[in-house]
């Protein structure tokens, strides 16, 4: 067991030490490429500044030693020298006139810059090819200098007179002018070795440090990394994945194919639970839909069945308010009937009561006249006032037609006679209230069958509703016809008429246009229930400010028909036409 | 009375530091004509006369005077040259009365091209004068082959001493008289006893000549060193008695070049005198005082030889003239620093 914990340390060392030797001298190249790059280029950068410097020199004495050369003054000459040699750089100057004969000689040497004719290279004649060139420099590189040589030129005359005068910029043309002499510079190159030593050290201790804190990390990075891998060999080896010692053949070649083997046959396992829970979830996903199906099936049913009820709840609530409401109708239909009832008993007993007198007065009247004693202008009253009594008589009888109870007993009627009776009973009203009455009733009307005091009651209805219509007064107009298997009433009137919007509602209980008091509001809708317990139709036309015409329609009644009128097959029409 | 005619004018330089005097700049006016003056009264037969004379004048010589201006592009003044001369002929000739109707048309050559020498050989036939500005351009008509045409040049140096033919040549030169330098001096320098001034006696040896005279005349000190060579001047400067208060820098080409000028400015630094010099350019470079030509009053005067040939005055009468019109420049700045009064106020104004 031991041998095997050991053979895991080891193995997990070996690993790490061969991995930071190979990243260290990763380093270490990089280190030395990016060092000798780096010295490579500054070393080109400052061979590049000394030639520049060295050109500026020499440009610089061309410029300044014009002057002396020109006058060919040897004070002039060496004073221009003068600035040059105190460089540290610059060797030797020397100036030669335009024959390369030697004409200054100037050293730079500790202390002050030493004069005289020293021992100068004559320059090649490659170089006298450039600097006889207008502005030419050439330069030629020793072993320890550079020697920088450039022309010393004058314009020593105008091209013309003229341009004298004309003098507008900087004096003449130095780069094209005659050549005064010439001008060598030796820079020496102790400067750019100097440089090039300070670069090298300057690299190379960059190098260094940079290599060492390359490989302090490397070390810490991989020391870092073998953690995990030493827990991973330990791991596989409690759990059995690999249990032989290392091998020749591989560093972790071995332990690493073994647990690739392992992956792989945890990865088959994890395939086969993988299709197995794919079978379940897809089975237990078909149930969860089924249920779900259900579940929307039932709750889809429940919603319909919810709103059958609803729907049930809400006809039923209007068939109990319609209902209720007819209970109502009926309940002030009952009270006014009673009422009615009451007042035809007592109209009854009334006209009993004067009914006795007046048939003692008109049998007074009829032995005044079964006298014969009377002058005749007597005669004439006392016969006028039997015809006074007849027609009371009649209105009393008509009054106790029209009072008395209901006996819902069918016959024959004579339409004529029955609207006459009832426009007798409201004449004289009407003519009180400046209402013209114009009856036109047709000649051998048919009969109809029907309830008579029910149809009375419909017509005093209708024309009542006329009457007040007209407060101002107007025409009645009362007319009767027949034609097609029915007989109408007509009852026309010149009020104000019926505004359309009102015209939809005048047959329905108790909605009345009259003023608090004066109406129920149900005239009109006992009146369409007894036409239409008469199989009948009452028509209502009407023009706003013109009038109001309603017409009872009334079936010509059968020869064998005794029966109630059934209301059931006949229909009520209410039209109005406002225009 | 030389001076009479002659008057100072001031103006302020581009700088606005520089000061300049101006001397009889209108005096070559005095040749050009005036306006005729009108009568009042006139009989009825005069002004028919008049009239007729007039219509007689436009048949006969509706023809215009004709000037060739050949000229040297690289010469900076040559266009005002040119401008003034073409001005001043225009109104001699509008004031010259009906005798033409078109009184002078011109056409100009450019000299610089040596296309323009066949241009310059189809221009010059019918033409009546030959303008010429600028050696060059004096060079190049020179070989005309219609030698009765006169010319009259400007912005030359050196009058040329040939002939052609019977014809006119005559011109404004460019050389300042000396009476009129040392004059000129002596106003901006009040204070300047003696002057030095380098000549090759080959160029400029009579003019020196001739300055030394009007120097003497004008009680001021004249130290003229000959050199033959502009490498002479460096070495020269020592030979300066002390006395010499400035440096006299005279159109001379061996003594004006780069290395002589630097040469002139440094000693004029390192002794404390004032360098005087013959263009404005100079100024900027550290000259004290320039004496420099108003070239359009050249081109004036040009214009006035013209206009005496064109009235046919005789060869012998219309000679090469020096320029009248001349500038006095001055830069405050440099006076200030070398310690020198100017006789002339930085403002302008005339003493």
């Amino acid at each position: 067991m031991d041998a095997k914990r050991r053979c895991v340390f080891l193995l997990s060392r070996h690993f790490a030490l061969q991995t930071y030797l190979y990243l260290a001298a990763t380093i270490l190249f990089a280190t030395v490429l990016l060092s000798g790059t780096l010295i490579h280029f500054q070393q080109r950068m400052l061979r590049r500044q000394m030639q520049d410097k060295g050109t500026t020199v020499v440009s610089f004495l061309a410029e300044s030693l014009r002057l002396g050369l020109f006058s060919e003054n040897a004070k002039e000459i060496r004073s221009a020298l003068l600035p040059a040699l105190k460089d540290d750089d610059v060797e030797w100057v020397a100036v030669f006139d335009p024959s390369w004969r030697l004409l200054q000689y100037g050293r730079s040497l500790p202390g002050s810059p030493a004069e005289g004719k020293g021992q100068v290279p004559a320059p090649s004649p490659e170089v006298r090819a450039i600097v006889t060139q207008p502005g030419g420099i050439a330069h030629h590189e020793g072993a320890e200098n550079i020697i920088f040589w450039k022309a010393v030129r004058a314009e020593l005359s105008a091209p013309t007179v003229e341009g004298l005068y004309f003098f507008a910029g900087p004096l003449g043309r130095p780069a094209s002018g005659t050549v005064l002499g010439y001008v060598g510079v030796e820079v020496s190159k102790r400067a750019l070795e100097a440089g090039f030593r300070a670069i090298v050290v300057r690299s190379v201790g960059t190098g260094a440090v940079f290599l060492v804190l390359g490989w302090c990390v490397t070390f810490l990075v991989v020391r870092g990394a073998s953690r995990p891998l030493r827990r991973l060999l330990n791991e596989m080896r409690r759990r059995g994945i690999w249990t032989e010692p290392p091998v020749s053949r591989g560093l972790l070649a071995d332990p690493f194919y073994e647990l690739v083997r392992a992956l792989d046959r945890a990865f088959v396992t994890i395939d086969e639970l993988r299709v197995g829970l794919e079978e379940r979830i897809r089975a237990r996903t078909a149930e969860l839909t089924e249920a779900n199906q259900r579940l929307r099936d039932e709750v889809r049913e429940r919603t319909r069945v919810q709103d059958e009820l609803k729907q049930a709840r809400d006809e039923l609530e209007e068939r109990v308010k319609a209902r209720t409401q007819e209970l109502e109708t009926a309940y002030k239909q009952l009270a006014h009937s009673e009422k009615l009832n009451a007042l035809g008993t007592l109209t009854a007993s009334v006209a009993h009561e004067l009914n006795n007198p007046l048939t003692g007065i008109r049998g007074v009247l009829e032995s005044l006249e079964y006298r014969g004693d009377l002058p005749p202008r007597e005669t004439r009253l006392v016969k006028l006032a039997i015809q006074e009594c007849d027609r009371i008589d009649r209105l009393i009888q008509n009054l106790r037609d029209f009072y008395r109870p209901t006996t819902d007993r069918t016959e024959d009627l004579d339409v004529n006679e029955l609207v006459e009776s009832v426009v007798l009973l409201c004449t004289k009203d009407l003519i009180v209230r400046g209402i013209e009455v114009k009856t036109s009733f047709a000649e051998d009307l048919p009969k109809v069958r029907g309830v008579g005091d029910q149809l009375k009651q419909v017509v005093l209805n209708l024309i009542a509703n006329a009457r007040d219509a007209m407060p101002s007064g107007g025409t009645l107009r009362v007319t009767t016809g027949a034609g097609g298997g029915w007989v109408r009433i007509h009852v026309e009137d010149t009020g104000g008429g019926i505004a359309e919007k009102d015209l939809e509602h005048i047959f329905r209980p108790f909605f009345s246009t009259k003023t608090a008091g004066e109406g129920t509001g149900l005239g009109l809708s006992i009146s369409r229930g007894i036409v239409k317990r008469h199989g009948g139709d009452i028509e209502v036309v009407s023009r706003v400010g013109e009038g109001t015409r309603c017409t009872v329609s009334l079936p010509v009644s059968a020869p064998a028909q005794d029966a109630k009128p059934d209301g059931a097959s006949g229909t009520v029409r209410g039209t109005a036409d406002s225009g | 009375m030389e001076d009479r005619g002659f008057h100072l004018s001031a103006s302020i330089c581009r700088n606005g530091a520089e000061a300049s005097v101006s001397e009889g700049a209108r005096a070559e006016n005095r040749d050009l004509p005036g306006p005729y003056p009108m009568r009042k009264k006139g009989g009825l037969w005069m002004r028919g006369l008049l009239i007729g004379v007039l219509l007689i004048g436009m048949v006969v010589s509706a023809a215009a005077e004709e000037v060739l201006i050949v000229h040297d592009p690289t010469l900076p003044p040559a266009r005002q040259v040119v401008d003034a001369f073409k001005e001043a002929l225009e109104t001699a000739f509008s004031h010259r009365g009906p005798r033409r109707l078109v009184p002078v048309s011109f056409r100009e050559l450019e000299c610089d091209e040596a296309g323009r020498r066949a241009d310059l050989r189809a221009g010059v036939l019918g033409v009546d004068l030959v303008f010429a500005v600028g050696t060059r351009a004096l060079e190049a008509v020179r070989s005309l082959p219609d030698s009765e045409v006169p010319i009259v040049y400007v912005l030359v140096h050196r009058p040329p001493a040939w002939r052609r033919g019977r014809a006119h040549v005559t011109g404004v030169g460019m050389q300042v008289p000396p009476e009129k330098w040392i004059k000129m001096i002596r106003e901006a320098l009040p204070d300047v006893r003696r002057l030095g001034v380098f000549f090759d006696p080959s160029n400029t040896g009579r003019f020196v000549e001739g300055a030394k005279e009007a120097a003497a005349r004008q009680g001021l000190g004249l130290t003229a060193l000959e050199i033959r060579s502009p490498r002479e001047v460096p070495a020269r400067l020592a030979e300066l008695p002390p006395d010499v208060g400035g440096l006299w820098m005279i159109p001379d080409p061996t003594v004006v070049t780069r290395e002589t000028v630097e040469s002139l400015l440094l000693y004029s630094l390192r002794h404390q005198v004032p360098v005087v010099t013959f263009s404005e350019g100079y100024l900027a470079l550290g000259a004290t005082v320039a004496v420099t030509l108003d070239f359009p009053s050249i081109g004036r005067q040009a214009a006035s030889m013209a206009w005496r040939i064109f009235n046919g005055e005789p060869r012998g009468n219309v000679l090469p003239e020096p320029p009248k019109g001349v500038l006095l420049r001055v830069n405050p700045r440099v006076a200030r620093k070398l310690g020198v009064r100017l006789g002339v106020a930085p403002s302008g104004v005339g003493r």
